[in-house]
């Protein structure tokens, strides 16, 4: 039985002060030079590559970059990085307000919700007419349906523009994952069948093979409001989750930074699920970094979580 | 010099385009359709024109022409003898129509109307322009059965004259032995188009379609020829993977308007997606780079223009836009026009598609894509004596003596008496009331607590000439309480359902 861990230092969230690349794009966004961030971005990974849906996510995250955004953007409002970067910045902000899974919406926060959403996707719209090329509008779009609660026809449309452009894109599948299930307005058997179906593709040591834990992460939220074991205490639900966990520590991840969301998913999996020698060996992959957005979800868990990141930070790194 | 000429035969204006290997075909076009008409006697054009058609043995070869909503035309192709016989009978059918044939007639148009083409997408023109003028396309013709002998004559005598007629001739001359007398009569304006919709581009739902409808006016022109090829182009580029296809139609509508229409078709797993790869289709016109393929386009569009003038179908178009008022280019005019259209001028053409699109889609909605949803409710009601729904309920019918409202959860519909369009009334009480902006209400009193004084009320307060009388329906066809409909339910089957449910 293991004794109690000395507390861990708070994790970091912020992938751009561990990652110099993920700085340099995000410095030159902040000092006005959002083409070259967006040139950056296309030299961390092939297209298709995890990395670089992390690297346009670290940036739009990026504090102050509305102002310099609607700065280029006075100067030129056909800029094309400036434009996908504001769709991106609505597409987070509603994603904020929208909050977690369940939470209720006033009418009138659902009203600015959807115009917001309307914004963006009017801007993405012709972002993806001007540029057939360029799969970030794609993948923006992904969500953005995924928010708006699509049917499964449009969904399914948008990623197969997309993957026509990149076929096998990691973040086009992990919105498709996301925009068939139950919300927005799919089912999770479609959802999870996605998910299987972009798993059972995946090459050991990819994020790729993650999309499925990622699914289960969601269903868990929804239907046990982050509070319930149940679901992720099932023998199959398991057993696909160590699957998955397996493939993916098999051979070392090829990815630079992607594999801090997928370790996160799992340790936070693992450990709500009593499985905490797993836990402690994703969280001693994933050393003083997690992927924020899924710490923060995992609500009720959270202290017991950060009890286990303690002992397993406590016996030592080792990705 | 023109290869056709404006002149007169048999009193009649012309255009002649000769030709000669010896080829011959001619025609008449008058400038009346079933947009002149009220709702009431929807068909009565048609009724006519089948007449005509029979009594020159070309019934068989008629079909339905969703657009033939101003214009009526009849044509032959031969010999000389062959054409002249054919449009010297079809024109003493008009003077004097072989109203023996009325019934046979009448069946044919019944089961033109079972088998119409454009069935899944009828409800666009209603939707853009209601229930009078362009939108009575839409509709069945529900006053087929009362279209007597008298009225069928008169609407002849004063429908298809010397005044709203051009004459076609591609050949040689003129056949010999042509006889085209006509009665006298007025060149109508065209009927008013002012759309009911409040603000494009709109959208609606019509549920358990696998089709997505986009339609839209455009100025008329070789810019909107061009913005129709471009459109299919990306249409297939959109489909391509999913293996939907698409077709657009760009299509004369007045002197000045061309009406653009793009009809994609998908399976049921395909129709969702449908609606968003049209989208995609417009704005890749509207802001996408023009490459080589859409250069091959538009030389396929010149190639397509390069016809001659003698060509039937050009020359019978070119007798539309006479009637219209619209000059028509030459040959050479018309190829040099497509030619020189500009990359500016296809995207004005595109904007203007777009800012007048109204879309039919499967399953709501298109609002993300920057579009409004139709309304589905009118915007007052009329004040008068609440009738609620029989056995309790939140549905009311209001009859007031300005007209009536159904007012229930869903919200309100209204058809003022002044804005009728039609009134369907049942001999068993039955009073079905159609509004000039489409909305319908179905005044039932065994659905509704109200009597036979209500609607005698109703009766007194209605045109005569709107109403078209039917009989008792069977007691197992009467409507429930329980079949109350929710206002906002209006839609294809809240406004165009009458048929199906008279009939059964």
């Amino acid at each position: 039985m293991r004794g109690m861990a000395d507390p861990a230092p708070p994790p970091v969230t912020d992938l751009a002060t561990v990652f110099p690349d993920l700085e340099r794009i995000r410095r030159r966004a902040l000092a006005g030079d959002l083409g070259g961030a967006v040139d950056d971005i296309a030299l961390v990974g092939d297209r298709r590559s995890p990395d670089q849906g992390v690297a346009w996510d670290v940036l739009a995250r990026s504090e102050g970059l509305d102002e310099v955004v609607a700065a280029r953007l006075a100067e030129d409002p056909h800029d094309h990085a400036a434009r996908t970067l504001a769709a991106h910045r609505l597409l987070l902000a509603t994603e904020e307000a929208v909050g977690q899974p369940g939470s209720e919406l006033t009418a009138d926060r659902f009203a600015e919700v959807h115009e917001r959403l309307r914004r963006a996707e009017q801007v993405l719209l012709r972002l993806c007419a001007e540029d057939p090329g360029d799969p970030q509008p794609w993948v923006l779009r992904l969500w953005s349906a995924a928010l708006l609660g699509l049917p499964a026809g449009e969904v399914r449309r948008r990623h197969a523009r997309l993957a026509a452009l990149e076929p096998g894109h990691t973040e086009g599948r992990r919105l498709l994952v996301r925009a068939l299930a139950p919300p927005p307005g799919g089912s999770w058997d479609a959802s999870l069948a996605a998910a299987r179906e972009a798993s059972s593709a995946a090459p050991a040591g990819g994020v790729e093979a993650t999309v499925l834990a990622a699914a289960h992460l969601a269903r868990w939220r929804l239907e046990g409001s982050g509070r319930e074991r149940g679901y992720l205490k099932d023998a199959g639900v398991l057993t696909e989750l160590e699957d998955v966990a397996d493939r993916f520590r098999a051979l070392p991840c090829p990815s630079h930074f992607a594999w801090v969301r997928p370790h996160t998913e799992l340790a936070v999996l693992f450990g709500v699920a009593g499985r905490p020698d797993r836990a402690r060996a994703h969280f001693r992959a994933l050393g003083d970094l997690v992927d924020g957005p899924t710490w923060s979800a995992a609500g009720h868990h959270s202290d017991a979580l950060a009890t286990l990141r303690a002992s397993a930070l406590a016996e030592g790194a080792g990705r | 010099m023109t290869a056709v000429h404006e002149t007169r035969v048999c009193g009649l204006p012309a255009l002649h385009a000769p030709r000669d290997d010896g080829g011959c075909a001619a025609g008449l076009v008058f400038r009346v359709g079933g947009a002149d008409e009220n709702l009431a006697v929807r068909g009565v054009t048609h009724l006519v024109e089948h007449l005509a058609l029979r009594a020159a043995g070309l019934e068989a070869v008629h079909r339905y022409r969703a657009l033939d909503d101003v214009v009526t035309s009849f044509s032959a192709e031969g010999s000389p003898e062959h054409v002249a016989d054919v449009l010297n009978t079809v024109c003493g059918a008009l003077r004097r129509p072989p109203l023996e044939h009325l019934e046979e007639a009448r069946d044919a148009l019944r089961a033109e109307e079972e088998a119409r083409p454009d069935a899944q997408v009828r409800a666009a023109a209603m939707m853009r322009w209601g229930a009078t003028g362009r939108g009575l396309a839409s509709y069945p013709e529900i006053g087929l059965d009362g279209l007597d002998e008298d009225l069928v004559g008169i609407w002849a005598s004063a429908a298809f004259t010397q005044a709203n007629v051009v004459l076609w001739v591609s050949g040689r001359e003129a056949p010999y032995g042509l006889d085209l007398a006509l009665p006298q009569g007025d060149l109508p304006p065209l009927p008013d188009t002012a759309p009911v919709l409040p603000r494009t581009p709109a959208w609606f739902a019509v549920p358990g379609t696998d089709v997505v409808q986009l339609t839209g006016l455009v100025p008329r022109g070789p810019a909107a020829d061009v913005l129709g090829r471009l459109l299919q182009r990306a249409l297939a580029h959109e489909l391509a993977p999913s293996g939907a296809t698409a077709q657009v139609r760009v299509e004369a509508h007045d002197a000045r308007s061309a009406l653009v229409r793009v009809l994609a078709t998908g399976t049921p797993h395909l129709r969702d997606g449908l609606a968003g790869a049209v989208v995609d289709a417009l704005a890749r016109v509207r802001w996408g780079r023009l490459g080589a393929g859409d250069r091959e386009a538009v030389t396929l569009a010149e190639h397509d223009a390069d016809r001659p003038d003698h060509d039937p179908a050009l020359l019978e178009a070119r007798a539309v836009d006479h009637l219209l008022g619209r000059p028509t280019p030459s040959r050479a005019e018309r190829v040099a026009a497509l030619h020189a259209v500009s990359a500016d001028a296809v995207r004005a053409a595109a904007e203007a598609l777009h800012d007048s699109a109204l879309v039919q889609v499967p399953t709501p909605g298109l609002d993300w894509a920057g579009l409004s949803a139709v309304p589905a409710s009118s915007s007052s009601a009329v004040e008068g004596r609440e009738h609620p729904v029989r056995g309790g309920g939140r549905t009311t019918l209001v009859i007031g003596v300005e007209g009536v409202t159904l007012r229930s959860a869903a919200g309100l519909v209204t058809v003022r008496y002044r804005d009728l369009a039609a009134m369907e009334s049942f001999a068993d009480g039955g009073r079905w009331l159609v509004g000039r902006d489409g909305f319908r209400v179905h005044v039932e009193p065994t659905v509704y607590e109200l009597g036979p004084d209500e609607v005698a009320r109703i009766d007194e307060a209605v045109d005569a000439a709107r109403v078209v009388r039917l009989p008792a329906r069977t007691a197992d066809r009467l409507p429930r309480p329980a079949e109350a409909p929710a206002a906002a339910r209006r839609g294809l089957a809240g406004r165009l359902a009458g048929r199906r449910g008279r009939r059964g």
